[in-house]
Order: structure tokens, then C-alpha cells, then sequence
């Protein structure tokens, strides 16, 4: 019969737990300064209680009080039997001579540590960090401004999470008055940073960075963890040049900021009649106070609309929604649909609705 | 030759040794020492942070927690209470030198 062999193996911590753990060590060695003050209070104790008990022949209630009385510089008199003779007032003079100064230290560095070294924001990024952990289908927003603060509040009006990677801790007090409740403060092109964000359970990436080397690295970096087309980044930047090769490295997704918000304008100033369709539109275009939504659904061949007319499938009167467009497998947009309008596999219906409707039939319709 | 190293394990062994001492003859000096023994072993594992350190410091707390009050109640008179008291100490205490030597096998191991 073969013998089983059983090998050691180092045990294998979890990418997402390395800012964790250093966090953790972090904290552990801020409570290692403890340790000198506390051992010497111990010691003083020690030495102090057994001096007294021995002076008192065994009273060691009165030997502790005694002894905290002393090096505590309390002082309220010789209160254990035997203190009062001249063994024992020389041995109170040298306990209160050392303990004194021991005390002092001790409370001295005890207070440091607590507040020098910040324990509570320690423990409280360890916490977040466990908080995160437990996100899933959320967004990574890169860098920290007034977009970012747009961005994260637009998200979760539809109740999807944002963790914020930004590399300037002094912003703190302002992104929890922001009302951003998940937050890293670190590099977010580093692969630990990505990792403690939850890039592995995340929906997506949104890359907010004035740096162009910066978003460069940030995408290269979290397209390499994340190779699967499920995981979108969307990358905004100012720098037209750049568009391309982020397409090229793996984004999803490249914004242009300035042309962005030229083109909203140029909306308006070319619709200034209907403005308020205009407005409609744009807020629901980008998701803004509206309960109305767009969506695209792709037919692809075994979908029970594929060669269906419009009123043969009858979303509107099941669920509420419309069939505002189709884009043909070809690029054609076609946006006079009617009942008789054919649905032909490769099309892309473009549906109009209330949120809760549209909700519901991505539910009944797509997801099941 | 490691002197922290040295002094921690010294320390949790003694923590083990005086307990056991003061169960076999229960004096007023051997449960002093056995609760300084016990708090500098505590102290010592305040932020270790080597595999086994979390589960060392808890069994630590515990037998703490135990001999505290013995102490107490000892001097108070009752010593039956306090004897049982520094038993599950003891208990705490043999735990943590069992983790404290699962430590040191996983430690050399991981060290190679």
C-alpha cells in the first residue's frame, strides 16, 4: 500500500487581503509600544505589593493600594501596617523614587500611542477595508474631485456602490461629508489598491485622473486583472490623444470631459425651443432625478422575439414599456416602429420606460 | 539565540508553572506571583504578530481574567473559590503553551 505523503505548504493569503493585513500590522505594531510601559507598571506593582505584604505579614489589599497610592503620587499616608517603621519608610522612599518615574512614562507613552499614532483611524480603515470586502457588482472610481462627488452620488441614487481609490489622505474629513461611504486612500494604478477595492467582485472601473500616465497604468493594470468583457472601464480624460490608446490597452469606454459637456451645451443651444424634451432626455440619457429609463436589448437568435412583429410581442401592454427604436443588425437606426415593424435576429430594441417597469421586465423578460 | 524570543516563552511557561504551584499549595505570595507571571505573559503578546498570536493573546486574557478575581477573593477569605478560579486558569494556561508550541513548529517551518 503507498504511503501518503504530506508536504508543508505556506498558506496562501487572499490579493484582496494584503492592504488588510498591512493595515493590521500596522495597528499590531502600534500596540507593541505598550508593551515596556506596561511590563515596568507590572513590575513596579510587583515589587511594590510584595514589599508591603512582606512589611505587613500578608495584607495584600492594603499592600496594592499602598503601592498605586505611592507611584501613583496620590499619597494619603501610610495605610498598610509596617510602612510606618523605618524598614518600610525606606522602602516607600525607593518605590516612590523609581515607581514615580515609571508611572509617569508609562502614562506618558500610553497616551502617545493612542493619539500620536492615530490608532482609531487605524481601525477604522480596517474596517472599511472589511466593509468592502463584502461589496459585489459595485464600481472603482480612480482619484478624488467635484466628478468623482457627481459620479459617486449619481450611483447611488440607483442604489449601486462606489469604493473611492484616491492617493491624498487629507481629503478624508471631506469624502465622508460627501456622504462616500467606502474609500482607499492609496496608489490606484497598484495592484494591492485594486485589489482591496474588490476589482475581483466590481462591475466596473471608472477612471477619473488628470495624469495621463496615471489613467494609462490605472487601465493597463486593471485590465489585467480583470481580462473578461463583463468588467467595464470607462476611463475620463482631457487629452484627446490619449482616447485610442486606452481603447487600445483595454477601457471600455473613453470619455472626453471637454467634449462632453460641449456637446450637452450644443444641445441646448440647438434645441432651445423644446427645451424641456431636451432636458427630459438628458436626464434620462445620463440618469440624472428622472423614474423614467432607456434601455438596449439585443435579439440574438434564440430569442422568442427574433421574426415577432412589435404587436405580436406586446411589451407595452404586459409591461408598461415601449419599443422607441431598433437598430438594425446593419447600423441603421429605425425609429418610425410600428405594431406590423418586424424583429429580425441581430437587432438592437431600444425600449423606453418607468424605472420600476423597465425593472421588471429585465427581470421576467432578459434575466430569467 | 533570540532573547525576546527567550523572555516571551519563559514568560508563558512560568504563567503555566506558578499556577500549578499555587494549586499544590495554595500560599498568599505564589498566587501574587502567579498573577504577575500571568499579566507579563499577556503583555508580552501584545502586538505579536506571528501566526498563532490572536488565539495566544485571547487564551492569555482568559486565564487573566481568572486569576484576577482569585486573587481577591483569595485574600477575602474565600479560598476554595479562589482554587477554582486559578483551575481554569490553569485550563487557559495549558492551552496556550499547547498553541504556543503549534507556533513555533509552524514558525520553523515557514522560516525555511
Amino acid at each position: 500500500m503507498p504511503r501518503r505523503r504530506f508536504k508543508w505548504r505556506k498558506f496562501r493569503r487572499r490579493k484582496s487581503d494584503i492592504l488588510l493585513r498591512r493595515y493590521e500590522r500596522k495597528l499590531v505594531e502600534a500596540l507593541a509600544e505598550l508593551q515596556i510601559p506596561l511590563l515596568l507598571l507590572n513590575f513596579a506593582l510587583f515589587v511594590g505589593t510584595l514589599g508591603y505584604m512582606y512589611l505587613s505579614g500578608g495584607d495584600f489589599i492594603n499592600s496594592l493600594y499602598m503601592t498605586v497610592i505611592t507611584i501613583g503620587t496620590i499619597g494619603y499616608g501610610e495605610v498598610v501596617a509596617g510602612s510606618d517603621t523605618p524598614i518600610g519608610r525606606i522602602f516607600t522612599t525607593f518605590l516612590a523614587l523609581w515607581g514615580i518615574g515609571i508611572f509617569t512614562t508609562s502614562a506618558t507613552v500610553i497616551v502617545r500611542v493612542f493619539f500620536k499614532k492615530d490608532l482609531v483611524a487605524i481601525y477604522r480603515r480596517i474596517m472599511m477595508l472589511y466593509a468592502i470586502r463584502d461589496l459585489k457588482d459595485h464600481f472603482i472610481v480612480t482619484g478624488y474631485d467635484e466628478v468623482t462627488r457627481w459620479l459617486v452620488r449619481f450611483l447611488e441614487r440607483k442604489d449601486i456602490k462606489a469604493v473611492v481609490i484616491t492617493p491624498d489622505s487629507s481629503v478624508e474629513e471631506e469624502l465622508r461629508e460627501n456622504g462616500i461611504d467606502y474609500y482607499i486612500f492609496g496608489i490606484p494604478y497598484r495592484d494591492e489598491y485594486l485589489y482591496a477595492a474588490g476589482i475581483k467582485k466590481a462591475k466596473g472601473l471608472v477612471v477619473n485622473s488628470k495624469d495621463d500616465a496615471e489613467a494609462i497604468a490605472i487601465v493597463s493594470s486593471a485590465r489585467l486583472i480583470r481580462p473578461d468583457e463583463d468588467f467595464r472601464i470607462y476611463a475620463l480624460v482631457s487629452n484627446e490623444e490619449l482616447v485610442e490608446k486606452l481603447y487600445q490597452i483595454g477601457a471600455s469606454r473613453v470619455v472626453d470631459r471637454e467634449q462632453v459637456l460641449a456637446s450637452r451645451l450644443v444641445a441646448h443651444i440647438l434645441h432651445p425651443e423644446s427645451s424641456r424634451i431636451t432636458h427630459l432626455f438628458d436626464k434620462i440619457a445620463f440618469a440624472e432625478e428622472s423614474d423614467m429609463d432607456i434601455v438596449e436589448l439585443y435579439v440574438d437568435e434564440n430569442s422568442p422575439y427574433a421574426g415577432k412583429t412589435l404587436s405580436e410581442i406586446d411589451i407595452g401592454r404586459k409591461y408598461g414599456v415601449n419599443v422607441i427604436g431598433i437598430r438594425r443588425a446593419d447600423g441603421d437606426l429605425e425609429v418610425n416602429v410600428r405594431g406590423s415593424t418586424r424583429v429580425y435576429p441581430g437587432d438592437v430594441l431600444i425600449i423606453f420606460g418607468k424605472e420600476k417597469d423597465i425593472r421588471e421586465f429585465r427581470e421576467k423578460e432578459v434575466e430569467r | 539565540m533570540n532573547f525576546k524570543k527567550i523572555f516571551n516563552h519563559f514568560f508563558i511557561l512560568m504563567a503555566l508553572t506558578t499556577n500549578i504551584s499555587f494549586l499544590i499549595y495554595p500560599h498568599p505570595i505564589e498566587i501574587v506571583i502567579t498573577v504577575f507571571a500571568n499579566l507579563t505573559a499577556t503583555i508580552l503578546k501584545i502586538g505579536e504578530s506571528r501566526a498563532l498570536s490572536t488565539e495566544l493573546l485571547a487564551t492569555s486574557l482568559v486565564a487573566d481574567l481568572h486569576l484576577i478575581p482569585a486573587i481577591f477573593v483569595f485574600f477575602l477569605g474565600n479560598v476554595d473559590e479562589a482554587i477554582s478560579l486559578a483551575y481554569g486558569a490553569l485550563a487557559a494556561n495549558i492551552v496556550s503553551v499547547i498553541l504556543f508550541v503549534i507556533e513555533t513548529i509552524i514558525d520553523t517551518f515557514t522560516e525555511e
